[in-house]
C-alpha cells in the first residue's frame, strides 16, 4: 500500500517538477476523500497537477473550463427526448466523471458554481426531478486565479467551506525551473502516465486511513486551535467543528504518507495552514506570503504538549 | 574624560529605563485620573485644605500633560482612531518627586499634632496616592497606583458607615479593578470584564465572610477624631425653646429591636439625661450631681452594681431589647426605666440613666433590660432633696406665688399635682411648635399669658411649680415613643421624637414620671404626633423643594419601609460586629465545640471534606492515564528551559528532539528517550492496553533518563564536556 502510494508520489513529481510538499497534499486531501482548490497565477502548473493526480489514481477525468456564459446544464447534463424509447435520456455532463477538474471556477455565474458546488457536498445530481448517483470516488479539484478579478465572481465562504484544502503551487525554485525550461516539449504527453491504482484499492487505502488512531491529546490540540481562532480578539473568522474534522482527516492522511498509523501533532501543523487558512480569512490570497497567515499565527498560540492546559 | 564616560553610562541606562516603560491606553490613563480625584473625593471632608490645595494642582497638571500626550500620539496614530497608545510622560524628574515626597511627609508630621494620629496617617496615604501617580514607569508603578486607590476608597469607611456609602464605595474599588482588568486583557469587551470581575468577587464573598466573622478584630489604634463633628441631637442644658428645634429634625436617633413584644406607645419615655439645676433660664445638670456621677463613673457602677444599688427596689417582669444608637458625641444612651445593661463599657448614674464609657463617635449597639415596675430611690439623701428643691425663687415670682397657693388648698401632693394637670387640661393651654417669643425666657409669661408652647414649656414650668411647692422634682430630657417599622420589626426613633418631662419624688413611691405634656395634648404621648401637629410640621418643613406629593404616596412609603429595614439590619449585623461580640460568639462556639457530640460532628465534616479532596485527586489521575509520564514530560522541558534550551510554544515534541539533535546532541540519548515515551503514550495508544506494571516500568526508566540528562545539563553548564 504504501509502496503505491510512493510510486503514485514520484510519478506526479516527475511531472510536476520542484513542488513535492504540494504534491503530498494534494494526494493526501484525495485520499481523505476531499476536494481541492488550487489557487496560484496562471502559468503555474495548476492544470498539470490536477490532470496528473486523476490519471496516477487511474480514475475516469474530465475538465471543465469554467466562464461566464457556463450555464448549469453544460456540468451537470440534460435530459433530451428520446424518439426510439420515447423517454426523456439524461446526457451526462462533465460532472459524471469521478474527477472532475474545474479550471477557473470563479469565472462562472454563481448559479453554475452552486450547481457544481451541491453536487460536491450531495454526491449525486438532480435533472428534472431525477436523482442520479455520481460516480464513486469523486473528487473536484477546482482552479482559481486571484489576480485579475474583473468579471469573477469570488466563491463565498459557505461554499470554500466545502474544498478540504486551498492549495497554491508557487514559483519554482532555480533548479526546478531549469528543469521546466530544458523538457523538450512544452507538454508532457499525458499518455506517459500511468495508472498505479485501481478503484478497489484507492477503497482500500481510504478505509486504512479513516481507522489511523487519533488519541485524546490529538482532539484535544484540534480543540485548542479551533478556540483560539473563535477568541475575541482574533482577526480570522471562527473555525467551525467542520473545519476541526476537515483537519482531523487530512491529518490522518497526512499521517498515513508518512507511514504511520497514528497521527502526531506534526501531522496537523503540516496539514493546519491548507485546511484552514480558506477557512480563516476567505477573502484574502497570502500566496506568497506564510509568514503572514493567519494560521500560523493561530498555530503559533497553542502549545501542542499541553494544548489544553 | 572618566566624567563622560559616567554620563554616558547614566543617558544609557536611561534609555534602558525608558524603553522599558509601559505604553497604555491613552483611556487607561484618564480612567486612572478620574478613579484618583473620586477615590480622593470619599474622604474629602476629613482632608486639610493644603491636602486638597495639592491633590488639585497634582490631578490638574497630570490631566493637562495626559491630554498634550493623548494629542501627540494621536497626531503620530492613523487618522480613525478614539484612543491611542502612548507611556506615560516624565513630569518631574524623580529627585524632584524624592523632595516632594520628604517635604510633604515632613509637612504632615508637624501637622499631625494638630490633625490626631489617624488623619496624619491618612493624609500620609493620600499624599503618597497623589505622588504614584508621577511616576508610572513600569507595570508594577500601576499596581502600585490601583492598591493605593482601594486602599484610599476603603479608608473613607472608617468615618461612614452607612449602607449606600458603603455600596458606593464598594462600585469604587469595582471600578478600580476594571483598570487591572483593562490593563491585562485590553481587547476584552467592558461587559465581559464586569461580568468576569463579578465572577471573581463571588469567589472572594466566602472568604471575605470567614475574615470578617474570624479574624479577631483589634481594636483601632486611633480616636477619631470628634472636634470637627458638630454635636447631634439634645444637649446637656435646654433652654426653653430647644427641642422645637430638634423637632423639625427627620435625622435618625437611635433604633431599637424588643426581643418580645414591644410597650404601647405611651410607655416608651427613653431616658437620656437628667437636669437638676435650674438657674431661671436654664435646665443643666447640677454641679453637685456631676461630681457625684465622676465617682460614679470611676466605680464602674455595671449591672450586677446596679441591681443591688440601694436606692432601687426592682419588680416586674424584664423587657428585653437591643439599641444602635447613631452617634451623637456625647456620651449618654438611651433606655427606657429603669434600664439595666451587662456590657462593659456601659455605666449607670445615680439619676438611673445609663452611659458609655467614653464619645458616641461611631454607631454603637447595646443591649439592655428594663424593669419599667420598678421603684426609684425609695429613700431620698438629704443632699439630693435639697438639690432638687433648690429654686431662683425670684426670677418667676407669679408662678412661685401660684405654687404657694396651691401648696396652701392641696396638703396632699398627689391632689396637688392632678390640680396641676387638670389645670393644664381645662385651661387654654395648646401644644404648638411655633410657640410665641417669651421675653427672657420667663416662664410666668408662659404660664399666665402666651399658653402656647412645646413640651420643654409644660416640663420646664411645671418642675418649678412643684419645687415652689416643696416637692422635689427634676427635668429629664429624652425621647418619647418612636415609629415601627414592620418590615424590619424594629423601632426608629428621631430627633423630632426628643422630648421633656418631669420627675417627681413622692415618699415611698420614689421618683415618679408626670408628664404635663400628656395634660395637653394627649395625642402627642399615645401615638405620637397628632394629625394637627403633623399639618404644623409639614408647613414648617415644605421649602422649595418639597416632596409633599410624593411622601404621601403609598408605594415611597413602602420603598422607603424596607430600605429603611435594610439599613437596620446592615447596622444591627455588619456594622454592630464588634470585637466584643466576635469573642463571645468564638466563646460560644468553642463551649459547644468541645461538649462531646458536636465535636464528633466536627471531626466527621472534617474528615468528610479530606476524603472528597482525596477522591477528587485519584479521580483526576485516573482520568488522564498517562498523566505520570506527561507530568516527567513537562518536568523535563522546565528543567531545560532552565538551561536555556527552550522549546517554542507551538514546536512539537518531534521537533523540539529534532531541534536538540542538532544543538545540544550530547543531550539527545536521553530526552530521545523521554519525549519518544511521552509521544508514544500520548498519541500511538488511545486504549488502555498498557497495564499498570508497564507503565511504572517505563516511569522508572524515564526518571532515570531524566536524572542523567539534568546531570548532563549541569555538566554543560559547568563547562565540561
Amino acid at each position: 500500500m504504501q509502496t503505491a502510494v510512493a510510486n503514485i508520489l514520484a510519478q506526479i513529481e516527475s511531472v510536476v517538477i520542484g513542488k513535492p510538499h504540494q504534491v503530498k497534499l494534494a494526494l493526501s486531501c484525495l485520499l481523505a476523500k476531499g476536494h481541492i482548490l488550487i489557487e496560484d497565477l496562471p502559468g503555474m502548473g495548476k492544470t498539470t497537477l490536477a490532470n496528473t493526480l486523476a490519471l496516477t489514481l487511474g480514475l475516469s477525468y474530465q475538465r471543465i473550463q469554467f466562464t461566464s456564459d457556463l450555464m448549469p446544464a453544460d456540468v451537470i447534463g440534460i435530459a433530451i427526448f428520446d424518439d426510439v424509447t420515447k423517454s426523456f435520456l439524461l446526457h451526462p455532463g462533465a460532472i459524471f466523471n469521478q474527477v472532475v477538474l474545474a479550471d477557473e471556477v470563479n469565472r462562472a455565474s454563481p448559479k453554475t458554481q452552486s450547481a457544481l458546488l451541491e453536487a460536491m457536498e450531495e454526491g449525486r445530481v438532480s435533472v428534472d426531478g431525477v436523482t442520479h448517483q455520481l460516480p464513486e470516488p469523486f473528487f473536484v479539484i477546482a482552479t482559481q486565479n486571484p489576480m485579475s478579478h474583473a468579471g469573477t465572481y469570488p466563491l463565498p465562504e459557505s461554499q470554500l467551506d466545502r474544498f478540504m484544502m486551498r492549495l497554491s503551487l508557487g514559483f519554482p525554485n532555480i533548479d526546478a525551473e531549469r528543469k521546466i525550461l530544458q523538457a523538450t516539449s512544452s507538454h508532457r504527453d499525458t499518455t506517459d502516465i500511468k495508472a498505479f491504482l485501481t478503484v478497489e484499492q484507492l477503497r482500500e487505502i481510504q478505509l486504512h486511513i479513516s481507522q489511523i488512531t487519533v488519541a485524546p491529546a490529538i482532539i484535544d490540540y484540534v480543540i485548542a486551535l479551533c478556540r483560539v481562532s473563535r477568541q475575541a480578539e482574533s482577526q480570522a473568522k471562527a473555525l467551525s467543528p467542520r473545519a476541526g474534522k476537515a483537519l482531523l482527516a487530512a491529518a490522518k492522511s497526512w499521517a498515513f504518507m508518512e507511514n504511520r498509523d497514528y497521527v502526531i501533532p506534526d501531522d496537523i501543523q503540516a496539514v493546519f495552514s491548507p485546511v484552514c487558512e480558506h477557512r480563516l480569512a476567505p477573502q484574502q490570497h497570502h500566496i506568497f506570503d506564510e509568514a503572514n497567515e493567519l494560521s500560523q499565527h493561530i498555530l503559533s498560540q497553542v502549545d501542542p504538549i499541553n494544548p489544553l492546559p | 574624560m572618566n566624567g563622560r564616560g559616567m554620563s554616558n553610562a547614566k543617558s544609557k541606562n536611561s534609555n534602558k529605563h525608558s524603553s522599558k516603560s509601559i505604553i497604555l491606553n491613552s483611556k487607561l490613563f484618564f480612567a486612572l485620573l478620574v478613579l484618583q480625584l473620586l477615590n480622593l473625593l470619599t474622604l474629602v471632608t476629613q482632608f486639610h485644605w493644603l491636602y486638597i490645595l495639592f491633590a488639585s494642582i497634582a490631578l490638574a497638571t497630570q490631566f493637562v500633560v495626559h491630554v498634550k500626550a493623548m494629542r501627540q500620539a494621536l497626531l503620530n496614530a492613523s487618522i480613525n482612531q478614539t484612543s491611542c497608545y502612548y507611556s506615560a510622560p516624565s513630569i518631574l524628574p524623580s529627585w524632584a518627586i524624592l523632595l516632594l515626597a520628604i517635604a510633604g511627609s515632613v509637612a504632615i508630621a508637624i501637622a499631625g499634632r494638630e490633625l490626631g494620629l489617624l488623619l496624619s496617617m491618612i493624609h500620609l496615604l493620600c499624599f503618597a496616592y497623589s505622588l504614584k501617580v508621577f511616576e508610572i514607569t513600569k507595570r508594577k508603578d500601576l499596581y502600585q497606583v490601583v492598591v493605593l486607590g482601594v486602599f484610599v476608597a476603603t479608608s473613607s469607611l472608617i468615618f461612614v458607615q452607612s449602607i449606600y456609602f458603603s455600596l458606593a464605595v464598594i462600585v469604587l474599588v469595582f471600578a478600580n479593578f476594571i483598570i487591572l482588568l483593562r490593563f491585562f486583557a485590553p481587547s476584552m469587551l467592558l461587559l465581559t470584564q464586569i461580568k468576569l470581575l463579578i465572577k471573581l468577587s463571588l469567589y472572594a464573598i466566602p472568604f471575605a465572610v470567614v475574615l470578617f466573622v474570624a479574624f479577631p478584630k483589634l481594636s483601632p489604634l486611633w480616636q477619631v477624631p470628634k472636634a470637627k463633628a458638630a454635636k447631634v441631637g439634645l444637649s446637656d442644658q435646654v433652654k426653653i425653646g430647644d427641642i422645637a428645634q430638634l423637632a423639625l429634625s427627620n435625622e435618625l436617633a437611635f433604633r431599637v429591636s424588643f426581643e418580645n413584644s414591644s410597650p404601647a406607645h405611651a410607655q416608651l419615655y427613653w431616658r437620656a439625661l437628667v437636669l437638676d439645676d435650674f438657674d431661671g433660664i436654664t435646665w443643666q445638670q447640677a454641679a453637685q450631681s456631676n461630681r457625684l456621677r465622676q465617682q460614679q463613673g470611676n466605680n464602674l457602677a455595671h449591672l450586677s452594681n446596679a441591681s443591688n444599688v440601694e436606692n432601687i427596689v426592682l419588680r416586674g417582669e424584664g423587657i428585653a431589647y437591643q439599641v444602635i444608637a447613631e452617634p451623637s458625641f456625647q456620651s449618654w444612651l438611651f433606655a427606657l426605666d429603669f434600664a439595666t445593661s451587662e456590657q462593659a463599657n456601659i455605666g449607670q448614674r445615680s439619676d438611673f440613666a445609663l452611659f458609655y464609657h467614653g464619645i458616641i463617635s461611631q454607631t454603637i449597639s447595646y443591649q439592655v433590660t428594663s424593669y419599667p415596675e420598678t421603684i426609684l430611690a425609695p429613700e431620698l439623701t438629704p443632699s439630693m432633696r435639697s438639690l432638687n428643691l433648690s429654686l431662683n425663687s425670684q426670677s418667676n415670682p407669679k408662678l412661685t406665688a401660684k405654687a404657694q397657693q396651691l401648696r396652701q388648698r392641696y396638703s396632699d401632693d398627689r391632689a396637688l399635682i392632678n390640680q396641676l394637670l387638670t389645670d393644664f387640661n381645662q385651661n387654654n393651654y395648646y401644644y404648638t411648635l411655633q410657640p410665641p417669643s417669651i421675653q427672657n425666657n420667663s416662664l410666668d409669661e408662659f404660664y399666665f399669658q402666651t399658653r402656647a408652647g412645646f413640651c420643654e414649656h409644660y416640663a420646664s414650668a411645671f418642675t418649678y411649680l412643684m419645687r415652689a411647692a416643696g416637692i422635689p422634682s427634676r427635668m429629664v430630657v429624652g425621647y418619647l415613643g418612636g415609629e415601627f417599622n414592620p418590615n424590619g420589626n424594629y423601632l426608629s426613633v428621631y430627633q423630632r421624637n426628643a422630648h421633656a418631662w418631669t420627675e417627681v419624688w413622692l415618699p415611698e413611691q420614689g421618683w415618679q414620671r408626670v408628664d404635663p405634656t400628656a395634660a395637653v395634648d394627649p395625642e402627642r404621648v399615645e401615638r405620637g404626633f397628632s394629625s394637627d401637629l403633623m399639618q404644623q410640621y409639614a408647613d414648617l418643613s415644605s421649602g422649595m423643594f418639597s416632596m409633599q406629593p410624593l411622601k404621601t404616596m403609598q408605594w415611597y412609603k413602602q420603598l422607603k419601609m424596607q430600605i429603611e429595614a435594610i439599613d437596620y439590619q446592615w447596622t444591627r449585623w455588619v456594622i454592630g460586629y464588634t470585637g466584643q461580640k466576635q469573642s463571645q460568639l468564638m466563646k460560644q462556639l468553642l463551649t459547644r465545640l468541645t461538649q462531646g457530640k458536636v465535636m464528633e460532628y466536627f471531626l466527621l465534616c472534617l474528615a468528610s471534606v479530606v476524603l472528597l479532596i482525596i477522591a477528587y485527586k485519584v479521580s483526576a489521575v485516573r482520568g488522564k492515564k498517562h498523566h505520570e509520564i506527561k507530568q516527567l514530560y513537562l518536568k523535563t522541558l522546565a528543567l531545560m528551559s532552565q538551561h536555556n534550551v527552550v522549546k517554542e510554544h507551538a514546536m512539537t515534541g518531534e521537533k523540539f528532539t529534532a531541534f536538540i539533535g542538532e544543538n545540544r546532541p550530547e543531550l539527545l540519548v536521553d530526552f530521545a528517550v523521554i519525549s519518544d515515551c511521552f509521544q508514544k503514550y500520548s498519541y500511538q495508544n488511545s486504549s488502555d492496553e498498557h497495564n499498570k506494571s508497564s507503565l511504572n516500568h517505563d516511569l522508572s526508566i524515564l526518571k532515570y533518563h531524566y536524572r542523567r540528562l539534568r546531570w548532563h545539563l549541569w555538566l554543560a553548564k559547568l563547562g565540561i564536556k
